[in-house]
């Protein structure tokens, strides 16, 4: 009675978290590499979308910089010299708890070389997450630390799109420090 | 039942999200794509099988007092195992699916397939059964997102439908569109089979995982003894 009872649904659950947890190391063995792999490889291609024509770069860091922007999350420089690519937060309708992540690509001369959105996971679908088409992003190759301000909004994606631009804004604050020497 | 018609039944008449009106969360939010609804459908599908196959087969061990914890625990291993699997070879459906993919787990169907069938018939049947309610939830949203695709963006899986894209109408990908679109198909569905779709389903009190502990026979008794205590 005891056993049947007590015992016995104790040790069957027990038994089926062991072999559950069993059969997930073994998968996560398996695709724990090819997910880390795949995971940098995007993000090397993400930051060659960012700085055209860079392919190598290496990882500069902002520790040393007072005043930057904390949205700045990473600085990458191009190993042939082509510029710089920021890892910035944009503030957008998701707000802090889910920003709008870019990677924006600076020319040596202080000019945007291209912006890669990689997450717009917390605009609205259909709406706010249409900055991450090449529609608005075409605006940004070109200009220079004074001129974000005047690129267009997406019409109807105020919110999503000022995201975009202060992390732009911020990327050129941390370029300006990185570079000041 | 043979084989068929226990997979048969899924699609139409007891068609998990159209007629049993479950997994309703995730055929909202991931038919505003063909090609998210159909990598949800299938992934559902996946964990369905496998975890309606364990179950069944684990039907005799597993004693009733913590069959919930275990059907839980067996199906997250599962959806944990097929999100990570996706995650190193389909990295592109598993972004666009994002925390949807892991919120299979308290995904209704499967649960409800769990505690109605595998848990009281054979490992063969079972899988059969998972099969069935799987491409009857992979139908449902795919005509769901049919609709919401290709007239609320003007796309099919993605390509623009010249023509089309001009014209659409937004608010069918948005969530009310979602809620529209589902009311309509549940109401085809019904015209379809005359309204016996939705007597045939088997959730009476019977089938209630309390039915043991409640000893009604059916909710109205209920009411009547919260009368009586009231008197």
């Amino acid at each position: 009675m005891t056993f049947k009872n007590i015992v016995k649904p104790i040790l069957v659950l027990t038994l089926i978290c062991l072999a559950v947890a069993l059969l997930l190391a073994v998968v996560n063995y398996v695709t724990s590499p090819i997910i880390a792999d795949a995971t940098a490889e995007a993000e090397r291609k993400a930051r060659s979308e960012a700085l055209p024509g860079a392919t190598e770069f290496t990882e500069v860091s902002l520790d040393g910089y007072a005043d930057l922007p904390d949205t700045v999350s990473a600085c990458y420089r191009d190993n042939d010299g082509g510029g710089y690519v920021f890892l910035v937060k944009g503030e957008g309708y998701g707000k802090k708890s889910a920003p709008i992540t870019l990677l924006v690509g600076i020319r040596p001369d202080g000019k945007v070389a291209a912006i890669k959105i990689t997450d717009v996971s917390g605009e609205t679908a259909g709406i706010g997450d249409k900055v991450k088409k090449n529609d608005f992003t075409s605006r940004f190759p070109g200009i220079d630390a004074d001129g974000v301000d005047a690129v267009q909004n997406v019409s109807g994606a105020t919110y999503s799109s000022t995201g975009v631009k202060q992390g732009v804004r911020d990327a050129f604050t941390a370029f300006a420090a990185v570079t000041k020497e | 039942m043979t084989k068929m018609q226990n997979f048969l039944k899924g699609l139409i008449r007891e068609n998990p999200v159209l007629v049993l009106i479950l997994g309703t969360c995730p055929t909202l939010a991931t038919t505003t794509s063909i090609l998210n609804a159909l990598g949800m459908g299938v992934a559902a599908t996946v964990v369905l099988v496998c975890s309606n196959m364990a179950i069944s087969a684990l039907r005799r061990v597993i004693p009733d007092k913590v069959r919930i914890p275990c059907y839980i625990v067996l199906i997250a291993g599962f959806v944990t195992a097929v999100e990570l699997l996706l995650h190193a070879f389909v990295p592109s459906l598993y972004n666009s699916l994002g925390i949807y993919l892991a919120l299979i787990v308290v995904n209704c169907i499967i649960l409800g397939r769990a505690e109605m069938y595998a848990s009281k018939n054979g490992v063969i049947n079972s899988a059969v059964d998972g099969l069935g309610m799987g491409c009857g939830f992979i139908l449902a949203l795919f005509a769901m997102s049919f609709i919401r695709e290709v007239f609320g963006a003007g796309s099919f899986c993605g390509i623009e439908i010249p023509g089309l894209s001009k014209y659409c109408i937004p608010i069918l990908a948005k969530t009310p569109g979602g809620f529209l679109v589902f009311g309509c198909l549940i109401t085809a569905v019904n015209a379809l089979s005359h309204g016996k779709a939705i007597k045939k389903k088997d959730f009476g009190c019977a089938g209630c995982p309390s039915a043991a502990t409640c000893g009604k026979l059916s909710c109205t008794d209920e009411e009547k003894t919260g009368e009586e205590a009231a008197k």
